[in-house]
């Protein structure tokens, strides 16, 4: 079973709607590199200028923050949930 | 392109500059940069006088034309308005020349700031016709949502950590919403929220509803100007957990001086957080201007927030306005407690405490110069984090109902002290 990423509600435009989408990408880079092959535009959305992935973007491998992991480099494997979520306000 | 309504013209990204219409969004598509309401400030400055907010009454909605609602507001037409209490024998503990306390223990009706942003967030949730509301919240926030919900008839759905203090939970749970206690940490509650955002309908006071929502925190700066005398206040400091609170207090002070309420003034704003969850004063003292998020470790629990959304903007504040951030430590904390009940009678909850403690700190390094005046904005009460305090007040001393007892107490006590 490969990764399935959780698409937000700004990306699914791009993604036709689709909520959830595969990938069998090896880490979290590789698998916006793969999104971006099928929905071309979600790069540019999620990584700045240098790459990086952009201030306002938060993203999750089960439920982790990948800032916890290696970043970019999380390695993904089969069965793994990743979700891609706007930063959000406090309470 | 954005249809104006009342005196707002558009939702626009704080990154790009991207414009989009008055709805529940709260993301620029583009790069998930925070949407913000633009006013017609000429519009504003038109209507919004001094004159004009004195005529009307005490409650934060006297500032209306800079609160993002088209029509008039229909839920807590009561919130603000609190006092400004000038605090001598704070003042004089603290080191410091000229004190006040914005004291938010007592806002209407749940006692913390949160009524503030809760009451924009519901009346313009009725306005765009949404009749569910929710939020992700620390405790604070869901006790508003709560009450002001039942208040006004809607229906309201909180999402809290599992572990909060007792008072914050019961101060939802008494006004009959669905309290959602979720076994994670606040970051994990608000990380599901956004996901459950994406798929119910609701208005999500701080997730779709953000750009409305958010606003609600300037009428604080609003009214400490309007109570100092028309006066934006040298140095001011607020607790930090987004960072949100921080931010919209200085825009707050740049929209008086942009209408003509007031004369542009030179103002630090500064920010206080609690050491076990310190992102945005660690990033701070490094010279950073990008925060790394924390796991929250700390009995300030209304500011554990470790991925703060506003912490980018909190540091830009610290930049702009030459002021400083800082953290305390949970018995720094509890001690800033004491303080502020010992000396003003205002017994605020624990991050009232990081506030009073941080400034202490800031005080005695001078980033608050000792012959300067401050304004401490606290936030919320202590009636609602007794948890955090009970082991560090003592006992009562009970006696038999009988004056010889109590005489022979006097003499003891008189004897020891």
């Amino acid at each position: 079973m490969p990764t399935q990423i959780r698409i937000p509600t700004p990306l699914r435009k791009l993604t036709n709607e689709e909520e959830v989408v595969e990938t069998a990408a090896g880490n979290v880079g590789a698998a916006i590199d793969d999104l971006d092959s099928r929905f071309p535009g979600v790069k540019e959305r999620l990584l700045d200028d240098d790459g990086e992935v952009r201030r306002f973007v938060n993203v999750y491998v089960n439920e982790e923050d990948i800032r916890f992991l290696e970043n970019k480099d999380t390695a993904l494997k089969d069965g793994d949930e990743m979700s891609i979520i706007p930063a959000i306000a406090g309470g | 392109m954005a249809k104006k309504q009342g005196y707002m013209k558009a939702l626009r990204c704080r990154e790009c500059g991207r414009e989009y219409p008055l709805e529940a969004r709260h993301v620029c598509e583009f790069d998930f940069g925070p949407l913000e309401v633009v006013y017609d400030y000429d519009a504003v400055k038109a209507k919004l006088t001094r004159k004009s907010i004195q005529s009307r009454p005490k409650s934060m909605w006297r500032y209306r034309e800079l609160l993002p609602v088209a029509k008039d507001p229909t839920v807590g037409l009561q919130v603000g308005f609190t006092p400004l209490i000038k605090a001598d024998r704070l003042a004089k503990r603290l080191g410091i020349r000229e004190l006040w306390v914005k004291n938010d223990t007592v806002n209407y009706p749940t006692l913390s700031f949160k009524d503030r942003v809760v009451s924009v967030a519901l009346s313009r949730a009725r306005e765009l016709g949404f009749e569910v509301v929710a939020c992700a919240s620390t405790g604070n926030l869901a006790n508003s949502v709560a009450a002001n919900a039942s208040a006004s008839g809607m229906k309201a759905f909180v999402f809290i950590p599992h572990d909060l203090e007792k008072g914050k939970v019961v101060n939802s749970l008494i006004y009959g919403a669905n309290v959602i206690g979720i076994k994670g940490h606040y970051d994990e509650v608000n990380r599901l929220c956004a996901e459950i955002a994406g798929k119910y309908k609701w208005a999500f006071v701080n997730v779709n509803m953000r750009p409305y929502y958010a606003e609600g925190s300037k009428s604080l700066g609003y009214e400490i100007i309007e109570q100092l005398g028309w006066e934006i206040p040298r140095h001011t400091v607020a607790c930090m957990a987004s960072g949100s609170l921080l931010t919209k207090i200085h825009k707050s002070y740049q929209e008086a001086i942009k209408i003509g309420l007031v004369d542009e003034a030179q103002y630090s704003v500064h920010g206080a957080q609690a050491t076990g969850c310190s992102p945005i004063s660690a990033a701070y003292k490094a010279g950073q201007d990008f925060f790394k998020p924390v796991k929250p470790d700390t009995i300030a629990k209304s500011l554990a927030i470790g991925t703060p959304a506003d912490g980018f903007y909190a540091l830009k504040v610290f930049k702009d306005t030459h002021a400083a951030a800082d953290d305390v430590t949970d018995d720094e904390i509890r001690e800033g407690i004491g303080l502020l009940a010992e000396t003003e009678g205002i017994f605020a909850e624990t991050a009232g405490g990081v506030t009073v403690g941080v400034a202490k700190k800031l005080i005695a390094s001078g980033a608050i110069p000792a012959d300067d005046s401050a304004v401490l904005c606290i936030t919320g009460n202590g009636l609602k984090t007794i948890d955090a305090v009970e082991d560090n007040v003592g006992k009562p001393h009970e006696i038999k109902p009988s004056l010889r007892e109590f005489d022979a107490f006097v003499e003891k006590e008189l004897t020891i002290k």
